[in-house]
């Protein structure tokens, strides 16, 4: 050994844990982010995910958690491994090695690592993106719009991370040589982390701010919009969580460094002393794996509300079939639907079909101003015919639903879902009605509500007014509806599906169009500027509205947004995994890469403690200590790690989702009862997954402080 | 060959500043085995990290050989620590990852300087402290007393005008403590090196020619052996630590 390098390489022999350590975190962050953003940035994803909606907002928060939870492993693992190797830096120092001299050897070095395991971790994250997304269309579902496909700007955010991760190694190697005092590096490995004192109150004002953040986050841009009229930007709205974070530090400090149960205080001695010492670096990755794991659960969360809810309200649905159709179309009559159904050996039991019309109902709508920067603000103002909407009469209403419902004359119900849950889908009372072709137009009272899920939104007059108002409409502005049920629904899904594509077959293109596309407010659109916005599919692309098209019969975007979809139990039943197939695989994708990074962040942050604590349990072995208070005192600090994150990560995010729930109609419906059943379920399987791995980091720890394990 | 004049060096813990050193001056002549003692706090191992060009002073001077320390840049310090000086830490600081014997050429390795000869001197060095035995070993392997001679070892590597120990005995037994004294008096009589030791042992700055005690951050007193015999000499420093307690 004559060569300065050759010294290093034969530390580097030594020491290849270390090594291996920090490149595989380098590793691991770069290759989750690649992942992410190939997912996220794949044009299949950001189809189903429309600009500006919660799904959109939601997968790039979750995002951001990634990134910062993934930055701060990585930079805390580089941190560890230079003050690790701050002892050799500082022998060579002393030995009279020059700056530049350990600086040369070190880039070597660190060129090789964070270059090999960036551009791994970079060049792997697509195909372990497409790689298990191909596992969710082999094993779980599939669907036509799941061919994933990368758009390759996305490895320019993957290239950003990866760069942070090479200049953020660099950075730190070139500090740890660049220390004045010899003294200092060489005694770095004896340095604790002393923590500032933490109040008593710390905790208490940690919940406050906690509650207020989650509140104020979640109301005031409901606030913003209902009172200012404010469409404020989403920047200005995040602001408000904010509180909620500076909460969820002030409660893990006050865990970590005063604890919640003052009897304990000295039972606990060991663990809660030394975790005072490992503390502003604790409490940061356990703020980090506590906002990774609400996000994992927001992100879990996902698909067994949607889909329990899904399920509860497409069998709570009071007829098997529905349908309508404007009558200008060439749909399928009873007796073409009846002989479907015999070629299919289905037995229709029950059949109701009533005729019903699109009326220009009065209303405000919100003229937008665009602020820039700083948003939207709008203006309302009353308009005698603003939208439009679907009108019954009594008894085509009774006759359909099997109500027996009396409006008065001069009157006009509004139609409400059976549990209240999407009032505010409705379009709300109306005291004007108006004939889009007589422009006949008939004043009426609100009358009470009735309920009936399936034409949520409509209206009902009395015979009288609705034969008086519907008179001279033309068969584009009639629609008819079906109910229809069947002997056995189950083994209906064949026919199901023939009628479906039957229907879709013979729609005209003039009825190609999604749900918010309104046949009244085209017309007055029309009238007054001689086109209308939602006709364009150029102009709905470029707002990345929902386009629909008869040959994607079978994709998110249709099946859910298309204004004229059939409600067919038996399909939506067996049909709703593969039509909601991208958001559950992504969602579920979400979780498993934050969940991955608590995982990784937990362990290293353990084995960190159990390094630093060595010395500490070796002289506590010297002074008697029985091998039962050792693992106390191991168990003490890992569990910590492990623990408060989990409980407070998941009561936050349970909290804030009930929240959510809540204020979406200011009640819980049975449906989202369902959900959050489900949502139970599957915070016991991760909580048990976590403890897994808090078992085996428990194991891994007590074999390095060579500490036996020990039941209880 | 060591000359240090009126050394000042304070340091600043919050808005507190303590003055370490308020004024030192010694020498050290070649050949020599002197022995810095002092109680905690009295600045003797911030005088040796000042004189090791660890830490800056504050004023005063420290020449070693023709250098005035104070006058040099990095790299030159560098090089002094490299080619001019030889350290032996309380808790041996030798790499773990290294062999015994690898662990004494790495100051000719951090010089560039190593050569056959290099090597060669290296098993003398081994030869001389008892220590061939074990020179493939690791640090992990070997007892405190084989750690402490290796750094010894270490330090004598690039023939340095002086060595400089930093409680050298401080973390051994007394069986351990005595076979570094006696590396140190060999490296004095059949190496012709310097040695400046930083120690609170009486004990062991009985084996010194001189020992200078530091009090408060100045020169309490210096002792010469001269011809006496090493017990008497522990006797009169064990005197004189007592009256510097009294006050």
């Amino acid at each position: 050994m004559r060569q300065f390098s050759q010294v290093y390489a034969a530390l580097r022999r030594k020491n290849k844990g270390q090594y291996a350590l920090l490149a595989l975190c380098s590793f691991f962050s770069v290759l989750l982010i690649t992942a992410y953003v190939c997912m996220m940035r794949a044009p299949t994803i950001l189809s189903v995910l429309p600009e500006g909606g919660d799904s959109r907002k939601q997968v790039m928060m979750v995002f951001v958690l990634a990134v910062i939870g993934c930055a701060v492993f990585t930079t805390y693992a580089a941190a560890l491994f230079f003050r690790q190797k701050s002892r050799e830096t500082g022998v060579f120092l002393a030995l009279g090695a020059s700056r530049g001299q350990l600086r040369r050897e070190m880039n070597k070095e660190l060129t090789v690592i964070a270059l090999l395991s960036c551009a791994a971790g970079a060049a792997l994250g697509g195909p372990l993106a497409y790689g298990v997304w191909q596992l969710f269309r082999l094993f779980l579902v599939d669907s036509q719009e799941m061919v994933l496909s990368f758009d390759p700007q996305s490895y320019l955010l993957s290239l950003a991370f990866a760069a942070y991760v090479v200049v953020m190694l660099f950075v730190l190697g070139s500090r740890s040589i660049r220390r004045t005092n010899i003294i200092d590096i060489v005694q770095e490995s004896h340095k604790s982390e002393p923590i500032r004192e933490v109040k008593g109150w710390y905790g208490t004002v940690g919940i406050v701010l906690v509650v207020i953040g989650a509140v104020g986050g979640y109301l005031m841009p409901t606030f913003f919009v209902r009172v200012l009229h404010w469409y404020a930007p989403s920047g200005v709205t995040a602001i408000f969580y904010l509180p909620a974070l500076i909460g969820l530090y002030m409660i893990l400090l006050h865990t970590v460094v005063n604890g919640w149960r003052k009897g304990r205080q000295y039972r606990d001695i060991i663990a809660t002393s030394q975790m005072r010492f490992q503390g502003r670096q604790t409490v940061r990755n356990m703020l980090v794996m506590t906002l990774l794991i609400a996000g994992a659960y927001f992100a879990s969360f996902y698909a067994p509300m949607l889909s329990t809810s899904s399920a509860y309200s497409f069998d709570s649905r009071p007829v098997d079939f529905e349908y309508h159709y404007r009558n200008d179309q060439n749909w399928p009559q009873r007796e073409e639907v009846e002989a479907l159904s015999a070629e299919y050996g289905v037995d229709i039991t029950f059949w109701a079909q009533e005729g019903a019309a699109v009326l220009g109902t009065d209303g405000t709508v919100s003229v937008e101003q665009d602020n820039g920067a700083m948003g939207a603000t709008y203006t309302v103002e009353y308009r005698e015919i603003a939208s439009g909407a679907t009108f019954f009469s009594e008894s085509g209403w009774n006759a359909l639903t099997g109500q027996n419902v009396e409006i008065a004359d001069g009157t006009c119900a509004n139609v409400l879902d059976d549990e209240g849950g999407s009032d505010y889908l409705s379009g709300g009372d109306v005291t004007l009605i108006t004939n889009m072709v007589t422009r006949e137009s008939l004043p009426v009272t609100p009358a009470e509500p009735l309920r009936f899920t399936m034409l949520l939104g409509c209206y009902v007059l009395s015979d009288a007014d609705y034969a008086a108002i519907t008179a001279g409409l033309t068969d584009c502005w009639q629609e008819t509806y079906v109910f229809f049920n069947v002997s056995d629904v189950e083994s209906s899904y064949p026919f199901a599906d023939a009628l479906f594509n039957e229907i879709v077959d013979r729609s005209g293109p003039e009825i190609e169009v999604f749900d918010a596309w309104d046949m009244v407010e085209r017309e007055l659109e029309i009238a007054e500027k001689g086109s209308y916005d939602y006709d364009s599919k150029e102009y709905l692309t470029a707002n990345r509205l929902a386009v629909i098209d008869y040959d994607q019969r079978d994709s998110t975007e249709f099946r859910n947004y298309w204004l004229y979809m059939p409600q067919f139990r038996v399909l939506d039943q067996n049909d709703f995994v593969t039509t909601m197939a991208v958001f559950l695989m992504l969602f579920i994708f979400i979780a498993l890469i934050c969940f991955a990074a608590v995982i990784v962040i937990s362990f290293t942050r353990c084995m960190t403690i159990a390094l630093t604590n060595a010395r500490v349990f070796e002289d506590l072995r010297r002074l008697g200590a029985p091998n039962a208070y050792l693992f106390h005192s191991v168990r003490g600090q890992v569990c910590r790690v492990f623990l408060v994150p989990a409980i407070v990560g998941t009561a936050a995010i349970s909290a804030f989702y009930l929240m959510i729930m809540y204020f979406n109609d200011n009640r819980f419906t049975p449906g989202e009862f369902a959900g959050m059943g489900t949502c139970a379920a599957v915070i016991a399987l991760c909580s048990l997954l976590l403890y897994a791995v808090y078992r085996a980091t428990l194991r891994q720890v007590c074999a390095v402080l060579r500490v036996r394990r020990q039941r209880g | 060959m060591l000359t240090v004049k009126d050394l000042h060096k304070s340091y600043q813990v919050g808005k507190t500043t303590y003055e370490v050193l308020k004024g030192v001056s010694l020498s050290v002549e070649t050949g020599e085995f002197v022995a810095v003692m002092g109680p905690s706090g009295s600045g003797k191992t911030t005088l040796l990290n000042c004189i090791s060009c660890y830490i800056p002073a504050d004023a005063g001077s420290i020449r070693l050989g023709e250098d005035e320390l104070a006058e040099l840049d990095e790299d030159e310090l560098a090089k002094v620590r490299n080619q001019k000086l030889g350290f032996v830490f309380q808790d041996f600081l030798l790499l773990d990852g290294l062999t015994v014997r690898q662990n004494i050429l790495l100051p000719a390795i951090i010089g560039g300087t190593i050569s056959p000869m290099t090597e060669e001197r290296a098993d003398q060095l081994c030869e001389v402290f008892g220590i061939s035995a074990i020179r493939e070993k690791y640090p992990a392997e070997i007892s405190g007393g084989e750690k402490q001679r290796t750094a010894v070892a270490r330090a004598m590597i690039n023939r340095p005008l002086l060595i400089l120990a930093d409680e050298s005995t401080g973390n051994l037994d007394s069986k351990s403590s005595l076979a570094v004294i006696n590396s140190f008096q060999q490296a004095r009589d059949l190496l012709g090196a310097t040695i400046c030791m930083v120690t609170h042992d009486s004990f062991a700055a009985s084996f010194c020619n001189r020992v200078v005690i530091l009090r408060d951050g100045v020169v309490w007193r210096t002792m010469d052996r001269g011809e006496q015999e090493r017990m008497a000499f522990q006797d009169q420093l064990l005197d004189a630590i007592r009256e510097m307690s009294k006050g």
